[in-house]
């Protein structure tokens, strides 16, 4: 009995273990390029860009991508873990692991799993204790917000920082060729007497 | 029944190609009334104060039975497809045909359940179309230059080649000499004033009644009036595009004499029941009722989706869904259940067939404005969306829409699963999110469903990222490129340069993220252990809802 559903929870499974989940990723980052970013390593069968509805603010995008095989997903998951993986700019690493049951949203109900629930009057016992469960349930997304916004302003501050040192270092690369292209260290290497060209 | 209208048949157009049994017709007469093909028609639609417009596409006779169908394309009314106009602003009088190829496009109806003609008149700049003159525009009931896809709900003002297998050219307005045509039988049954002959009276009366009382408070004086005037039918008929109660008025002039109105009406109205509808209360009504509530909620869940006329089988058992349906709201014992559960599993089926155009998010965004959107938290994060949707059918006995939401941003698993849920109606989503909150839905492992409203986050396209760090000078030159070109975007990067550098100071607060995260849910999942453990719960008083999956998943399997 119920064969039909474990086919198409086994067949589901499957998806899942051919499946990577990858985040960080940039806004910008669409299916078509994430899917040209990991062609090259196996053949992407399908992508799905998973839509933020619920968490505000910015936070980077992440997709479920699909394999042609298992290995392959392995594959993707290892390499992106051991070196630092770009798409569509840089120097933010992308970030891979293997997807889970949980990350589809259409995936299909377990077999023979079984639901129960039940109506809690005010008068039961149990309410107090479920009050508490649920105040915890809100405290906890509270808590989970503030943390998102906390990991947001972390990444920002990185990103800040980098940028700083990208510009430092990108003037002072624009001083030595400026300095190199227009003479003057010629000009200075010959006032002191010093062999400038490397050969 | 004594006077059942008369009903015959005009001249024959041929036998069905691939069905003998069926033999087409150019034209019928029924109570007095000639329709042809390809005339503007109104159904009478029960319970609904406006009549549903189509044009006739196909006269026909099933032979062996004698069963009379029309095959109608429909128009819309602004008010059926409102979710869709955007910013469109439909005129007073406008209608919208329907193309693509969906559901809601056409329908094949008992020829006995036409009510009356209805001026439609295209006023499309198409050069397909012959242009209407002024006067036959102020005498039209009804206006129509736009179409309304069913398939991705467009409003477009341009007219495809063909809409329901059927040239256009049908849709646009007659050439002059196909007018000239059906007039002169308008004439011979109606003698006392057509509009041909008096142009003048006619247009006074015709622009006067629609134009000025679509639904005036007392119509139905001025209608016994009009009638025992004898007016010309076109002025009654036009009433009866207003409203369903004088809709039957429209065999007036015919059968009614002067006799008065009021009981004409529930004759003919009795009657109509009757002859229409052996099967249903009404044939119209059913199918596109279907996809009028459609668009107004989206993703409402109707069963009996099949649509494809002929198969009462399907009508039927549409209805005694829909009848379950109610009598189930009601009935809480295990055994009704049961048998509605397997009306669960329709929705499904319906989505897959052709509910799979409205994507998901603009769904959501639809019912964010209506309000009924609901988030469902705390659920165990396993759950699959449609056991959220069984869960909510057991608990408030409402059909609903849900998805669970994908996890995102974290790379830790939630301890929280979270749904959203489209309701039916506003008031099933209050009702629900207040049922909610007075007492508990608790899971077997402890968890109490918690429900309430959210917004979706509202996405503003963000173009920069933290982390990807582009120098200004080659700025825009860069973002054209990575657009032209995926492949250059992406790449490993190499332990000798800054940029790998930078990656590794990514890569740590990557990790140190992690960490965080796992440090928070460890201490959350540690505060619920210890407050479920203080809950008693009694077994016994949990009911499983399982017993009844498991029929549907049997018919949903494949």
């Amino acid at each position: 009995m119920g064969t039909p559903t474990k086919e198409e929870y086994a067949a589901f499974e499957e998806r899942v273990r051919r499946t990577v989940y990858v985040d960080n990723l940039s806004p910008l980052v669409t299916e078509a390029v994430l899917r040209t970013a990991l062609d090259q390593f196996g053949t992407v069968k399908s992508v799905q860009v998973i839509p933020n509805y619920i968490v505000p603010g910015n936070i980077p995008r992440c997709a479920l991508v699909e394999m042609e095989n298992s290995k392959e997903a392995k594959a993707v998951v290892s390499e992106i873990t051991q070196l630092p993986f770009m798409i569509s700019g840089m120097p933010r690493p992308v970030r891979a692991r293997p997807a889970e049951v949980e990350m589809f949203d259409d995936r299909p109900r377990k077999p023979d799993r079984k639901i129960l629930c039940r109506w809690l009057e005010p008068s039961d016992p149990d309410f107090e204790v479920a009050k508490r469960l649920k105040h915890l349930c809100r405290e906890h997304s509270r808590e989970t917000e503030f943390l998102i916004k906390r990991q947001l302003q972390e990444e920002e501050k990185l990103a800040k920082k980098q940028a700083d040192e990208l510009k430092t270092h990108y003037k002072k690369h624009e001083l030595i060729e400026g300095v190199m292209s227009d003479g003057t260290a010629q000009r200075l290497g010959r006032r002191y007497n010093l062999r400038l060209d490397d050969r | 029944m004594d006077d059942e209208p008369e009903f015959k048949w005009g001249r024959r157009r041929g036998v069905g190609e691939r069905y003998e049994d069926i033999q087409y017709y150019e034209s019928f007469t029924y109570g007095g009334i000639e329709y042809s093909l390809y005339d503007s028609v109104c159904f009478y639609c029960a319970g609904s104060p406006e009549t549903y417009i189509g044009k006739l596409v196909k006269l026909y006779e099933i032979t062996p039975t004698h069963e009379k169908k029309v095959r109608v394309v429909w128009f819309f009314r602004p008010t059926e497809i409102r979710n869709h106009l955007g910013d469109v602003e439909p005129h007073w009088n406008e209608l919208l045909l329907a193309s693509g190829q969906g559901n809601g496009l056409s329908n094949i109806n008992y020829a006995e359940a036409v009510i009356a003609k209805c001026n439609v008149i295209c006023t499309s700049k198409d050069r397909r179309n012959p242009q209407a003159s002024e006067e036959e525009l102020r005498r039209a009931h009804y206006v129509f230059h736009r179409t309304f896809n069913v398939d991705n709900n467009e409003i477009s003002d341009k007219f495809p080649e063909e809409i329901g297998g059927i040239k256009v050219e049908f849709f646009f307005n007659k050439k002059k000499y196909q007018q000239n045509q059906s007039q002169p039988s308008l004439k011979a049954k109606q003698p006392s004033q057509p509009f041909t002959e008096s142009p003048r009276s006619d247009l006074s009366k015709g622009v006067d009644s629609p134009a000025k009382y679509p639904k005036p408070p007392g119509r139905n004086d001025s209608l016994v009036k009009e009638s025992e005037r004898g007016t010309s039918k076109a002025t009654v008929v036009e009433r009866g595009c207003g409203s369903s109660d004088t809709a039957n008025l429209k065999r007036l002039p015919v059968e009614g004499g002067n006799k008065p109105g009021i009981h004409v009406k529930d004759k003919s109205r009795v009657r109509t029941s009757e002859m229409i509808s052996p099967q249903n209360t009404s044939d119209t009504r059913p199918y596109k009722k279907k996809m009028t509530v459609l668009n107004i909620k989206g993703p409402t869940i109707h069963k009996g989706g099949p649509n494809k006329g002929e198969d009462f089988g399907v009508k039927a058992t549409s209805k005694t869904f829909e009848k379950a349906g109610t009598q189930l709201a009601h009935d809480k014992s295990a055994k009704t259940n049961n048998q509605v559960l397997e009306v669960t599993k329709r929705p499904d089926a319906d989505r897959r067939n052709w509910f799979k155009q409205l994507p998901w998010e603009e769904k959501l965004q639809k019912a964010q404005e209506a309000e009924t959107l609901v988030l469902l938290e705390n659920l165990d994060p396993s759950f699959s969306s449609v056991e959220v949707e069984e869960l909510i059918w057991h608990a408030f006995h409402e059909k609903v829409e849900a998805r669970m939401t994908q996890f995102i941003s974290t790379f830790s698993k939630p301890l929280y699963g979270k749904a959203f849920v489209i309701f039916k109606s506003k008031a099933a989503a209050q009702s629900a999110v207040c049922e909610l909150n007075s007492k508990y839905l608790v899971l077997d492992d402890g968890r109490p469903v918690v429900g309430r409203y959210r917004n979706l986050r509202v996405s503003d396209k963000a173009t920069s990222f933290p982390g990807h760090l582009v120098l200004d000078r080659f700025r825009l030159q860069k973002q054209r490129e990575e657009m032209r070109n995926a492949v250059s975007t992406a790449h490993c990067s190499q332990s000798n340069t800054v940029e790998f550098e930078m990656a590794m100071e990514w890569r740590i607060l990557q990790e140190k993220s992690n960490l965080w995260w796992k440090d928070l849910y460890e201490n959350h999942s540690k505060s619920i252990t210890e407050a479920r453990s203080r809950l008693k719960l009694n077994r016994g008083n949990f009911v499983a809802f399982y017993c009844y999956f498991r029929v549907e998943s049997h018919e949903g399997g494949l």
